[in-house]
């Protein structure tokens, strides 16, 4: 086996999906090509039920793939024996693991388990690693604790802390992100991503966070009509690729800022004066979550100014008068009995 | 042996091990401390009472005392201690095996339907042939046809399953359909009970209440013999249940051949629980219960030391077990089984109160 090149996944005219009895097979993916170079972070992204998670299990061979193969170390996925698999991908899925009695510390030497012989006690040289792969997902001062005992987040750590510790080139990683806070989330990807540069691992992660998917990742799989769209997530965003993933929807891509947001009727008009900074930003969001069609600087209808000087108010001008609130919440409280 | 395997698990240098090691060390020394002084008095109580050195002079010196001491003592009650022995840890690992690898904390060896099948076995014997022959002849039936029936039950169950297991990947389908096999044997037990006369269905009751009584001799060199060999594989096994605790994805991304491992925990499983099954008869909620104080004493989840745990706790389970059952002091002798279920009942309720979990929501 070449072990320079091990980091290199080519997937050649692969279909997957599952079979329900002899005959009927269910296609999610089908004659797919492509390729991961040495050290690339890749997000797999697309919509429930794509087929994100069979691939990423076809992957690292917990499933057969329906034709076609896929290429690790330049030998067929299949060719190869779960021991040596073992060497060279490890794999991390959304399920979280308890274990009773089991802690952090035992449960990333067990990722030790390829190397070690059939009683599985680990030499020097392997505890070494396991501190490594204990510091380098930061549960130095957790190693000791239960599994338990500590947060999800930190328990997913571990799970990935187990997959450094098998030392392999190659992770894959199905919605490490499900179950975790926004700031678990973005820490969990920005420590693939880190791990990817520095470690030099070849990273394949599915996820439906778009946005941080796109913020770190290398590359995107946009699954999509049993097809995967290829390409940076800036290419795909030009491209218009991205946007094609919410059609049929009541929901709207941002393409300048790669937002997304809902699709709403607008059932009035408004006009909105003022600069441009965050309170104009913040304020035309909110009137438009309310069903208005915001025009800027049209004073010909009822409109809104936000005035800073002695502390921030918003005005209402209508034929009626006009009317000062402290808050948008007493603002879009006021429009809302209107309209009711 | 015991010390051997504790300088095995000390001689690791590193700084973590170093942190629990001489704890569990201690542990597992003290258990089996308490496990030789219950086999003492295992030895000292019974329906005769028999003063310590006249015990002790029936087993080391050919000193004259009462001729019936010593055959209570040498024939009776050291080979039924020693089978408590063999039967508690058996049961216990088989228990461990169960739980850890259905990853379900009421898996035991009753799941995989090996004791119904030893038990249908043992019924065909005694109230089947009874019944065909329509003649008295077979009872009492032989201890000895008892034992082979049992095994035979058990081993075709177990073949039943181990062919199952092939074609299904999911071990919860297993554990269901191991628990219907179980259903089916008991129902077809029943069927035969109902068709057998009073005294054939007495000899069958009595073997389902279980005694560690009835093993001597040879006999329970076999007992032994079989039990080493299924203690052997379950050693074999021991790094595939560590890392079996993380669900099978884990265990195959982390090269665990799931087919091998899963010959070899069901094979000693089957080896241990059919084989005590076979002498003693059923004996329940040991094998589920003792995997459970085990994990609460030891705080670890690795089999590497859940294994002895359990054997050394196994042992004195029993052993206190069959302590109660004399009923020191009184004529009378309790059915193991009862005193087992006495004892385990209130850790199964225990648990499930608790829902302690060892499952991954999966």
């Amino acid at each position: 086996m070449d072990q320079t090149d091990c980091q290199h996944i080519i997937l050649d005219d692969l279909s997957v999906g599952y079979r329900r009895g002899r005959r009927d097979v269910v296609y999610l993916l089908r004659n797919i090509s492509s390729s991961v170079e040495k050290g690339e972070l890749v997000a797999v992204i697309g919509r429930n039920g794509t087929g994100k998670s069979t691939l990423i299990r076809t992957l690292c061979g917990l499933q057969e793939s329906l034709s076609g193969e896929v290429k690790l170390c330049n030998t067929s996925l299949d060719a190869l024996n779960s021991a040596d698999k073992s060497k060279i991908v490890s794999f991390v899925s959304t399920d979280i693991v308890h274990v009773s009695q089991m802690r952090v510390y035992e449960l990333i030497a067990l990722g030790r388990s390829p190397y070690t012989s059939w009683h599985g006690r680990l030499s020097n040289e392997d505890h070494e690693i396991v501190m490594q792969a204990i510091h380098n997902v930061g549960l130095v001062d957790k190693m000791t604790s239960f599994l338990t005992e500590i947060s999800d987040g930190e328990r997913q750590r571990a799970m990935i802390g187990r997959a450094l510790a098998q030392d392999t080139d190659i992770i894959f990683l199905d919605e490490p992100t499900a179950f975790l806070d926004v700031t678990n989330r973005y820490d969990m990807i920005h420590l693939l991503f880190s791990l990817s540069r520095s470690g030099n691992k070849t990273i394949v992660f599915s996820s439906h966070d778009l946005q941080i998917a796109l913020n770190e990742s290398d590359r995107i799989w946009l699954i999509s009509d049993k097809k995967i769209i290829d390409g940076a997530p800036e290419d795909l965003i030009i491209s218009g690729k991205l946007s094609t993933m919410y059609e049929g929807n009541n929901i709207i891509f941002n393409m300048e800022n790669a937002d997304v947001s809902i699709k709403r009727e607008k059932t009035a008009n408004i006009g909105i004066a003022g600069d441009q900074d965050v309170y104009m930003n913040w304020t035309v969001k909110a009137l438009e979550r309310l069903g208005f069609e915001v025009h800027q600087n049209n004073l010909n209808i009822p409109y809104v100014t936000i005035n800073k000087e002695k502390g921030v108010h918003w005005i209402l001008q209508k034929k009626s008068g006009s009317f000062r609130f402290n808050s948008i919440y007493e603002l879009s409280l006021h429009l809302r009995n209107q309209s009711n | 042996m015991l010390i051997l395997y504790c300088f095995h698990l000390s001689s690791e240098k590193k700084f973590i091990r170093k942190l629990f090691l001489p704890k569990y060390i201690w542990i597992l020394l003290l258990l089996a401390a308490l496990s030789s002084v219950l086999f003492l008095f295992d030895i000292l109580t019974g329906s005769v009472n028999i003063p310590f050195p006249d015990v002790y002079k029936a087993v080391f010196s050919e000193e004259a005392l009462k001729p019936e001491w010593k055959t209570i003592i040498t024939g009776f009650r050291i080979p039924k201690a020693f089978t408590a022995v063999l039967a508690g840890l058996a049961l216990s690992v088989s228990g461990l095996q169960m739980q850890t690898y259905f990853r379900n904390p009421l898996a035991g060896p009753y799941v995989l339907g090996i004791s119904a099948g030893a038990s249908l076995g043992v019924a065909l014997l005694v109230m089947g042939i009874s019944a065909l022959f329509e003649s008295t002849l077979m009872n009492p039936v032989s201890n000895w046809s008892l034992v082979f029936a049992a095994w035979i039950g058990a081993g075709l169950v177990l073949i039943l399953i181990l062919a199952v297991s092939v074609r299904v990947r999911d071990n919860m389908t297993i554990l269901i359909l191991g628990i219907l096999f179980g259903s089916i044997t008991i129902a077809l037990v029943s069927i035969l009970q109902y068709f057998s006369n009073e005294s054939v269905l007495r000899s069958f009751i009595i073997w389902t209440l279980g005694s560690l009584g009835n093993v001597t001799g040879p006999q329970l060199r076999i007992m032994a013999i079989s039990i080493g060999i299924g203690i052997m594989f379950s050693v074999l096994t021991i790094k595939r249940l560590n890392i079996l605790q993380l669900g099978e994805n884990y265990a195959i991304t982390l090269g665990v051949n799931i087919p091998v491992s899963r010959f070899l925990i069901f094979l000693s499983t089957s080896i241990l629980a059919g084989t005590v099954t076979a002498f003693c008869g059923p004996i329940g909620f040991l094998g589920i219960a003792v995997p459970h104080i085990t994990r609460l004493v030891l705080r670890t989840s690795d089999h590497m030391l859940l294994v002895p745990g359990s054997m050394l706790i196994g042992t004195a389970v029993m052993l206190f077990s069959d302590i109660v059952s004399q009923l020191p002091g009184y004529q009378q002798v309790l059915p193991i089984n009862s005193v087992t279920a006495i004892i385990g009942i209130p850790v199964v309720i225990w648990i499930i109160t608790r829902r302690e979990k060892i499952v991954a929501p999966s």
